[in-house]
Parts: C-alpha cells; sequence; structure tokens
C-alpha cells in the first residue's frame, strides 16, 4: 500500500499492484523555463500512486504545482522528466478517459447552461440522443442550477458558473476525474450540499479521484489518502491515510477525536512548510 | 421589531418602483435623443437650404448654389432620376457589384484567414507577403485589373472583392489565433475530434472578429464599386455621378451621393442584423 518511495518505482508496468494504480507518478519533475530564459522548477521528485477507484485529494500552498500535476494527468503537459502512467501505459496526448474540472470554470460563453452540459454528452456520445436532455437537466438539478439552464455563463456568479463546470465533469461519467479546486468559490452551506452529494456519486460509483483543494477539512472528509505538498521547489512532504469509517458526513466527522487529530497534523505540516517558505 | 416592519418598505413594490423608475428614463432619454438628432438634421439641411443660392438673387444667400447646389434642387434632380428610367438600373448596377464582389472577397477571406490563422507553419512564411501585398494602394490595381477582367461587370467585382477579402482575412485571423486554448483542451479531453473543435469552439469564438471584420468591409463594398465605376464605366453610381459633374450638374452629383448614402444606410442596417442575430449571446451577458 505503499504510495510513496522507492518500492513502487522499481515494479515493471504489468505488476499486479502497478495494474490496480489507475495513476501513477514516477519521478516526475517541472521546469518552466521562462520567456527570459530562466528556468524555474514548479515540481521535483513526485513519486504517486493512485489507485483505481480510491479517492485521492491533495492539499498544500498556492503555487506547489498541483494544477502542474493535473494537468500532466489529462495529458496537457509533459513532465520534464520522469513519465506519468495512465492505467499502465504513458499518456500521450489528450488523455479522453479523464473529465477534468479546471480551476478557470472554460465553459463556451456563446452556448447556454444547459447547451455547455449537453455538449459534453454530444461529443462523447455516452448517452443516447433521446435521453440527454433529461439527463442534463437532473445534473443541473443535483448542482441547484434547474431555474438558470437557459441562461448564458456571463449571466452567472462565478460559483454558479464552477456549479455548471462541475455538473458538466459529471454528466457524462468519465472513468477518472480530475478536480482542481472545485468548491472553492462557493459559500459554506453549498459547499458542504455537494461535497456530500459527490462522495455519495463516489461512493455509488467507485470512479477514480484525484482532486485539489486549500481545504484541509474537506480533503479529510473525501479522501483516502491525502497527499501534502510543500513548495520550493512542489514535493510530496506527508501522505496520510484516512481510515475514518464511510460513508461520512462531514457534521459527524467534526465531533471525533480522531479528525481533529489528523486536521492538527496536516495544519501543522502545511503551516511549517508556507512560513519556511516565507524565509 | 413591527416598528421595523412598518418602516422597511416591501420588496416587492420596491423593486416594481425601480423597475418603472427605470422604464421611464429610458423613455425621456429616447425621446431627447431621436428630438435632438432631428433637430440638428432640420437645421442643416435648412439652413443649406436657406444660405445657398444665387449670388445676389436674394438676401441671407452666402454660398453660390452652383457648387453646393439647394435641398430642393438636389430632390428635384433625384425625382428627375427616377422618372426618366436612370435611377433604378444603374442602382442595381452598383448593388450587383456590391454583392457578388462582398460574397468572393467573403469567402476567400474566411477561408484564407482560417487556414492561415490555425496553421503556425504555413501562417509564418504566408504572413510577410499578405503584409506586403496589403500595402499596395489599392487604387494603383483598378487599371491592372480592368487589363484583366474588361471594362464590365467582372472588373468591378474583382475590386470590391479584393478590397473586402483583406479586411475579411485579416479579421479572420486574428479571430482564429485569439481561440482560447483552454476551450479546446475542454473539448480535446471530452474525446472532441479536429472538426467538432472547429466548429464548436473555433468558428463561434472566432465571430466575434469575422462580423467586426464585416462591419468595417460592408462599407467598402460601395466605396469600391464606386471608385471603379468612375474609373471607368458606362454604368452604375458611380458613373451617374461622374456624368453629372462632367455636365456641371451639382445638384445632379449631390443626388447620386444621397444615394451612395442611402445605400450605405441600408448596408450598415445588414450588417447590425448580421451581427445581433450571430452575437446574441454577448448583449445577453452584458444585461
Ligand atoms: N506555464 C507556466 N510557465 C511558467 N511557470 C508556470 C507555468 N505554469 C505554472 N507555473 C508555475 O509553477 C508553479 C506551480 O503552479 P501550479 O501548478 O498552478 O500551482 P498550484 O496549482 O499548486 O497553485 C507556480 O509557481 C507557477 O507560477
Ligand atoms: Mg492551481
Amino acid at each position: 500500500m505503499s504510495i510513496i518511495g522507492t518500492a513502487a518505482r522499481t515494479e515493471t508496468t504489468d505488476s499486479p499492484s502497478a495494474q490496480a494504480a489507475a495513476i501513477s507518478f514516477r519521478a516526475i519533475s517541472k521546469v518552466f523555463v521562462t520567456p527570459d530564459a530562466d528556468q524555474f522548477t514548479a515540481i521535483h521528485g513526485i513519486d504517486l500512486e493512485v489507485e483505481a477507484g480510491s479517492f485521492v485529494c491533495i492539499v498544500g500552498p498556492s503555487g506547489c504545482g498541483k494544477s502542474t500535476l493535473l494537468n500532466m494527468t489529462a495529458g496537457l503537459l509533459q513532465p520534464s522528466s520522469g513519465e506519468v502512467l495512465y492505467r499502465g501505459a504513458p499518456i500521450k496526448g489528450a488523455n479522453t478517459d479523464v473529465g477534468y474540472m479546471t480551476q478557470k470554470d472554460n465553459l463556451l460563453p456563446w452556448r447556454t447552461v444547459r447547451k455547455n452540459v449537453l455538449l459534453a454528452l454530444e461529443i462523447s456520445k455516452t448517452v443516447p440522443v433521446r435521453q440527454r436532455k433529461e439527463r442534463v437537466d437532473a445534473v443541473l438539478a443535483d448542482v441547484g442550477l434547474g431555474r438558470f439552464a437557459d441562461r448564458y455563463p456571463a449571466e452567472l456568479s462565478g460559483g454558479m458558473r464552477k456549479r455548471v463546470s462541475l455538473a458538466r465533469s459529471l454528466v457524462y461519467s468519465p472513468r477518472t476525474l480530475l478536480m482542481d479546486e472545485p468548491f472553492g468559490a462557493l459559500d459554506a452551506q453549498l459547499r458542504l450540499v455537494l461535497q456530500e452529494q459527490l462522495l455519495e456519486l463516489w461512493e455509488r460509483e467507485r470512479k477514480t479521484m484525484l482532486f485539489v483543494t486549500h481545504d484541509i477539512e474537506e480533503a479529510i472528509l473525501l479522501a483516502d489518502r491525502v497527499v501534502v505538498f510543500g513548495t520550493n521547489p512542489g514535493r510530496i512532504v506527508h501522505v496520510e491515510e484516512i481510515t475514518l469509517e464511510r460513508p461520512r458526513s462531514l457534521l459527524e466527522l467534526r465531533q471525533l477525536p480522531e479528525f481533529n487529530q489528523i486536521w492538527s497534523r496536516l495544519w501543522s505540516l502545511i503551516g511549517s512548510h508556507e512560513t519556511k517558505e516565507e524565509q | 421589531m413591527s416598528a421595523q416592519a412598518v418602516l422597511t418598505p416591501t420588496p416587492a413594490l420596491d423593486t416594481a418602483k425601480a423597475v418603472s423608475e427605470q422604464r421611464r428614463r429610458k423613455r425621456i432619454s429616447f425621446l431627447m435623443v431621436n428630438g435632438a438628432r432631428l433637430a440638428v438634421g432640420v437645421a442643416l439641411i435648412g439652413s443649406w437650404q436657406v444660405f445657398a443660392g444665387k449670388p445676389g438673387s436674394r438676401a441671407l444667400v452666402l454660398i453660390d448654389e452652383y457648387y453646393v447646389s439647394r435641398p430642393t434642387d438636389i430632390w428635384d434632380s433625384l425625382v428627375n432620376f427616377v422618372e426618366t428610367g436612370v435611377l433604378w438600373p444603374n442602382v442595381w448596377v452598383t448593388v450587383q457589384e456590391m454583392i457578388l464582389g462582398f460574397a468572393v472577397g467573403l469567402l476567400l477571406g474566411l477561408l484564407a484567414g482560417f487556414v492561415v490563422g490555425s496553421n503556425r507553419f504555413v501562417s509564418d512564411v504566408a504572413m510577410p507577403y499578405v503584409s506586403a501585398l496589403y500595402s499596395v494602394p489599392r487604387l494603383a490595381l483598378v487599371p491592372l485589373f480592368l487589363l484583366w477582367f474588361g471594362l464590365g461587370l467582372t472588373s468591378k467585382v474583382a475590386f470590391v472583392g479584393m478590397l473586402v477579402f483583406f479586411l475579411v482575412f485579416y479579421n479572420t485571423y486574428a479571430g482564429v489565433r485569439d481561440v482560447d486554448k483552454d476551450l479546446v483542451n475542454t473539448l480535446r479531453l471530452m474525446g472532441a475530434g479536429r472538426w467538432t473543435i472547429v466548429r464548436r469552439v473555433t468558428i463561434p469564438s472566432a465571430m466575434t472578429w469575422i462580423l467586426a471584420g464585416l462591419r468595417v468591409s460592408a462599407p467598402y463594398a460601395l466605396v469600391g464599386a464606386v471608385t471603379s465605376e468612375m474609373i471607368s464605366s458606362n454604368e452604375g453610381l458611380g458613373y451617374m455621378l461622374t456624368r453629372a459633374s462632367g455636365q456641371f450638374d451639382t445638384s445632379g452629383v449631390f443626388a447620386a451621393i444621397a444615394v451612395m448614402m442611402a445605400l450605405a444606410i441600408v448596408v450598415n442596417g445588414l450588417v447590425a442584423a448580421a451581427e445581433r442575430y450571430f452575437l446574441a449571446w454577448k448583449s445577453r451577458g452584458e444585461a
């Protein structure tokens, strides 16, 4: 079950544990070259295995390379060294097996909310034509946007656009979901509702989830495993297995001493690294 | 608690009042703007009528009508053009040149803009040549076009087409390059092929630019048609204008210009309608 360290790295692609891994990051580094030819190491030496059907959360200060890692998983960015395997094979080009909810909402401004979500079905063809509209409206209702289906993105608040983007990545049921701070822009109330819905969905379908968040509480609530990143360069500083019983409810979790222990531990890890960065 | 409830107006009433107030303001500003426009127009035409005339024939004549004509004389010329059957055939000739030239320029401009804009290598190779061609003074090409395509319709269509082509090309090119890469990637991850991305992202996204290109180039269709008619033709609005000028018929010249202005207004109206249709989502978003 060890996910970092050399053990995982030395295994060959077709060993049983590698096959169970949906995503494997092997000694990943990413160096960006800035326009004035300076080099900037965004992440360095990342080893991480994300098992199929597991829920992995990445937490860490901003700028530690969380989005960079997701971009690599989606095949939109190549590592400078190391390799990313998806279901045992190196990723070549766009990884159409993943649904990617990016930090930016990336909605098509000339399509209404409904048509933005519908587009995912038109392209992926995962739902028969006749059931598409019904399915879209159901997902929109789930994220609380049923009444806004005929609006254009520019007529929505930032949080609402995020929810459209969420609906769009859920509607076509991709095997793996990459989510980059999906609930960051939402108010606490709505965030709680959507977190619980996401958990429910995940418990039903057991998709592989790679979920980036700033919020330690959210990470503990959702994840099987929380990976803590540090900055300068971006790297893994800690991996916390979350064995709290499922199904979970945030309101109940908050009462548990275990939850608070984990929370304090992760908080101090992130806190100490953030202060180190500032020196 | 209850005192507060009395003092605070109910939100529903408040909104209704605000909405009707807003409507009232809008109506007033609409009336003011249009009233002022009408007044300016009447004042301009009126003073033209009053201050232009035969020198010494009456008071208030400041400008010789030989140079500027008078609104009533222009109207008479216009009526005369219609009655003698001169106007409509000539308007039709010009309109034909505009439509055909515009269609040719638009199609070629769109096609070339898409191809060059979506291919880095092609763009790097082609753009210096396009810029060089673009910097040639357009009028200098009219004699060449006459040589190649004769004195009739074809040379005018070619000239209009060339004017429109460059404007549409540059805008389409910029529009295609301006497409948000993140939107393209979003669709790629859903499994979209090349054509789906062009249809769903590139074209709608470039539409804003393309329509801006149309708005700029549509008046040029008129300019191009009339200019080439003036240089060499025996029909069309440009020909009507040069003929009137050759006969020292100032009213006739102004009448021809008035017809051109009317044509320009129609063209601009059509472009505005196209913009409203294709960019409906934009005005919605700003609301
Ligand atoms: N295209 C790029 N060019 C240069 N630097 C980049 C680029 N993308 C990201 N970075 C840098 O890499 C680091 C990690 O970025 P990112 O993955 O977005 O961080 P996070 O998502 O954890 O906030 C940041 O310091 C960022 O400035
Ligand atoms: Mg990020």
